[in-house]
């Protein structure tokens, strides 16, 4: 690998780190995976509102759909 | 940690935003697969419904920053450690969008911080249609590259960088309002519609902030609006004057003024169009800076407005022209370029009316106005005038003479001479007008040229005008036959006509016949030197009559008039009444000149008559003075009217006819001449009383000779009886004369002595009476300012022969 490539993916993966930082500051409750697609769609250029509005919507139902599940488990235990 | 294996593989990997958006849901669905494919299917219709292209400008980067900073404040800690991960990310060049990135960030937490249960449904709503832009297939680099150049560019960029207020107002807060919502109030403002924040003053032109946005807006943001909205205020002042004074018809140079307020605006709306093109770039200090330019030309455009209104034509003229001399630059341009724009009706008007004498101003706004309804004869001095109010105050009342008689000449020219031939000096005015531009009438060193240009054109017309009666019209024939006839110059044809007319006119009114007498005036005219006359000048020559009352004699209601049609009639037609009293009053002392004149002839013939009646030399003594003292004042006042009065006034008119440059000279040349000879005859106001005295004298002249007139029927009567009483005498021999006869001659010459005795008394009488008139007259000449009736007075008291004092 050349030398200037070595360095940039170094680059951008402190940013990446810095990024995430953030997340974790502003509680996003994002995974690393899942943000760094984030920032790789807002890069091409995807409206951040809506993808945010996606995003937050997604986050909403896994947790709802995994509730139940959740409840159930926890009755089974009792 | 595996987050650098994933950064270098994302970073290599070119995956397409389908591929990403699948990863995405892989990942939130946190591996469980029947979420996934649910999840990834309603994120692809979710972003199948791409409406909106929104971009987000660097410039948005500090203000979301703030917010995200504002949302993170309740901790310190967690503030402190943001600003630095924000400062390393801002130094870092990885990611190109780093506004997204943040905006992004930005929305997650806010929604989150608000609940996610209340807000969500709606949210949604707006968010599903604003998914993807249209940048989703070309790369980041050209994107940003465009942003970079656009927020870089000062100038104008129109096409896709706008932000349209729903976006912004979803990124704001509902408890502040930002800096762009208040722009966008503030250029609505600007073009006189309502806003959110802003509205207008309920009956008002002004604008005002809701009580609600003020609360949240910053001291600074408030002047500042407030300041820029002075400028939305004097647009709708601008306006309403424009569409009030539209409706109204008030000519066309109102409506030039109007019209030029109308493109102020447009080129106004323009600059607020740049402005709001580019208002991602711009903040209110900037608007206020744009503005300050077309805010000076509206103040002063709305001060000029304001003093134009209810004001037309000319008076407008005069309100713009006021400013022009203005200290301050900004209103004299404003002021000149107005003033040009209302100048041109005034131009095109003037043009025409200087070249084809025409007026087409159905709103009454040019500086000369015409009357409808006067004859032609009187075109010259009542159909056209300067209007006062309407002349502009750049040109002097001389000069709108000046502008009135020319125009004027070339409507006597061509309506009233019926002149077809080109008017002298139309080319150099042709030339003039093509050559010169509205600014010829205001600015001083041009409107000098043309003025003097003007002048020398309007002599050349004039002297054509003079040159067309003098030549044409023959001006000065008319002149010398009105004073040969109606004022009795021609005396052998005058005294003629008197003896011919003296029969005719003794009978009363009544009985006068106008064929009777125009055949008089006929034979007066063929048996003297009358007839070498033009015959143009004898065809007018006419006689009529008064209305007449009872009593009224021939003398009373007869008068010459001269009848004067055409171009000349512009000069006399006015001035026959006076001609008609001059003829009167001179025609009254030519009679009782000739009435004189018989009488003294009678007394010679009566002397050698009745030579052998004695009693009669006493009597006729008496009436032999009395005559002689009245054609001593018959003759002198006679020479004084002829003489001093007529020839002189006639003399100086032929001078000042002679040097005339226009017409108007000739007409007051004339005028004047006939004053003076109204006031020489004492036909003029303040000699009324001595006039009356005159006309007293003319009487006692008439008197006199009717008494005469007894006198000598009764001693023809007396001579004839003598001679009869005489011849029987001799024929019937010495002593063959009854008694009775003699008895009968007795009685008759004791009658007829008695009868001698009461015409002296009369004649006695009457002379005592003349006598008194006289010295009144005399006194009341003497004592006259007029140094000329002075002399008068002296002359007709020859040797202080009446006792005036």
């Amino acid at each position: 690998m050349e030398p200037s490539l070595t360095s940039q993916i170094k680059e951008a993966q402190t940013t990446l780190e810095t990024i995430q930082e953030i997340s974790r500051l502003l509680n996003t409750g994002l995974s690393p995976e899942a943000l760094t697609v984030c920032v790789r769609l807002c890069e091409v250029g995807v409206n951040p509102e809506v993808l945010s509005s996606l995003v937050r919507d997604f986050q909403r139902e896994v947790k709802e759909y995994q509730r139940p599940k959740n409840a159930r488990n926890t009755g089974n235990q009792n | 940690m595996n987050n650098g294996k994933i950064a270098a593989a994302e970073t290599q990997d070119n995956s397409t935003v389908p591929e990403l958006i699948v990863k995405l849901c892989k990942y939130l669905a946190q591996d469980s697969e029947d979420l996934v494919s649910e999840l990834t299917s309603r994120a692809f219709k979710m972003l199948a419904q791409v409406s909106n292209l929104e971009v987000l400008m660097p410039s948005d980067e500090p203000y979301i920053v703030n917010k995200l900073r504002q949302h993170l404040k309740y901790n310190p800690s967690n503030l402190e450690q943001f600003d630095l991960l924000y400062s390393s990310l801002a130094q870092s060049d990885i990611i190109q969008n780093r506004v997204a990135l943040l905006s992004f960030f930005y929305n997650l937490t806010e929604s989150c911080s608000l609940g996610p249960l209340s807000k969500i449904p709606s949210q949604e709503s707006i968010s599903v249609k604003q998914i993807f832009h249209k940048r989703l297939t070309s790369s980041t680099a050209t994107a940003s590259s465009v942003l970079r150049a656009s927020s870089q560019a000062t100038t104008i960029s129109w096409s896709h960088n706008d932000i349209t207020p729903s976006s912004k107002s979803s990124i704001a807060s509902h408890s502040s309002i930002t800096e762009h919502e208040l722009l966008e109030d503030v250029f609505y403002s600007l073009q006189g519609i309502d806003g959110k924040f802003l509205r207008k003053e309920p009956g008002g032109l002004g604008y005002t902030l809701e009580p609600r946005a003020l609360k949240s807006i910053s001291a600074v943001q408030r002047t500042l609006v407030d300041r820029i909205t002075g400028m939305s205020f004097l647009h709708n002042q601008l306006k309403q004057y424009c569409t009030e004074n539209e409706k109204q018809i008030n000519g066309a140079i109102c409506q030039a003024f109007i019209a030029t307020l109308q493109s102020e605006l447009t080129e106004y709306y323009k600059t607020i169009g740049i402005l709001r093109a580019n208002s991602s770039n711009m903040t209110l200090r900037r608007v206020l800076v744009a503005l300050q330019e077309p805010r000076i030309r509206f103040e002063w455009l709305a001060y000029i407005a304001e003093q134009c209104n209810n004001k037309k034509g000319g008076a407008l003229i005069t309100a713009v022209h006021g400013f022009l001399q203005h200290g301050s630059k900004s209103a004299m341009a404003v002021s000149e370029q107005m003033l040009k724009a209302v100048c041109k009706p005034l131009y095109r008007m003037l043009a025409r009316w200087l070249l084809d004498g025409e007026i087409n101003d159905p709103c009454n706004e040019f500086l000369i106005e015409v009357k409808h309804g006067i004859p032609a004869a009187r075109l010259w001095d009542s159909k056209y005038e300067v209007r006062k109010a309407m002349v502009p105050s750049f040109i002097s009342m001389e000069q709108a003479k000046i502008i009135l008689a020319a125009g004027k000449s070339i409507n006597f020219l061509t309506h009233i001479c019926e002149d077809t031939g080109e008017l002298p000096g139309r080319e150099i005015l042709h030339k003039l007008f093509n050559n010169t531009s509205t600014e010829a009438l205001f600015k001083p060193e041009q409107s000098i040229e043309f003025h003097s240009t003007l002048e020398g054109i309007y002599k050349e017309t004039s002297f054509r005008v003079l040159d067309l009666l003098r030549n044409k019209f023959k001006l000065y024939e008319h002149l010398q036959s009105l004073r040969r006839y109606l004022l009795l110059g021609q005396g052998d044809f005058i005294r003629h006509l008197l003896e011919l007319l003296t029969p005719e006119l003794n009978k009363s009114a009544s009985e006068i016949h106008y064929h009777t007498l125009s055949a008089i005036l006929e034979s007066a005219i063929s048996n003297t030197n009358a007839q070498f006359e033009d015959e143009d000048t004898l065809k007018r020559l006419n006689i009529s009559f008064m209305k007449h009352s009872i009593g009224d004699k021939g003398w009373d209601i007869f008068s010459l008039v001269y009848i004067v049609d055409g171009p000349i009639g512009t000069i006399f037609q006015s001035t026959l009444p006076i001609y008609q009293s001059l003829f009167g009053a001179l025609w009254k002392a030519k009679r009782t000149e000739y009435v004189l004149a018989n009488i003294r002839s009678q007394q010679l013939s009566m002397r050698k008559e009745f030579r052998k009646i004695r009693e009669l030399k006493a009597v006729m003594h008496g009436n032999h003075i009395l005559t002689s003292k009245m054609i001593h004042f018959l003759h002198q006042t006679q020479y004084y009217f002829l003489f001093e009065v007529l020839e002189c006034s006639w003399d100086e008119m032929l001078h000042r006819v002679d040097k005339a440059e226009c017409l108007d000279n000739i007409i007051t040349a004339h005028l004047s001449f006939l004053a003076s000879v109204k006031k020489g005859v004492l036909l003029d106001e303040s000699s009324r009383q001595l006039f009356s005295f005159l006309i007293s004298v003319y009487n006692f002249v008439i008197t006199l000779e009717a008494h005469q007139q007894t006198i000598y029927k009764a001693a023809s009567q007396e001579n004839q009886s003598y001679l009869d009483y005489r011849a029987k005498a001799e024929n019937t021999m010495a002593f063959k004369l009854t008694t009775k006869d003699e008895e009968e001659a007795k009685i008759r010459v004791a009658k007829f002595r008695q009868f001698l005795k009461s015409m002296k008394l009369e004649v006695s009488t009457t002379a005592q009476a003349f006598e008194d008139i006289v010295t009144q007259f005399l006194k009341l000449l003497a004592s006259s300012s007029n140094i000329k009736l002075q002399l008068l007075s002296v002359r007709l008291n020859f040797n202080n022969f009446y006792k005036l004092f």
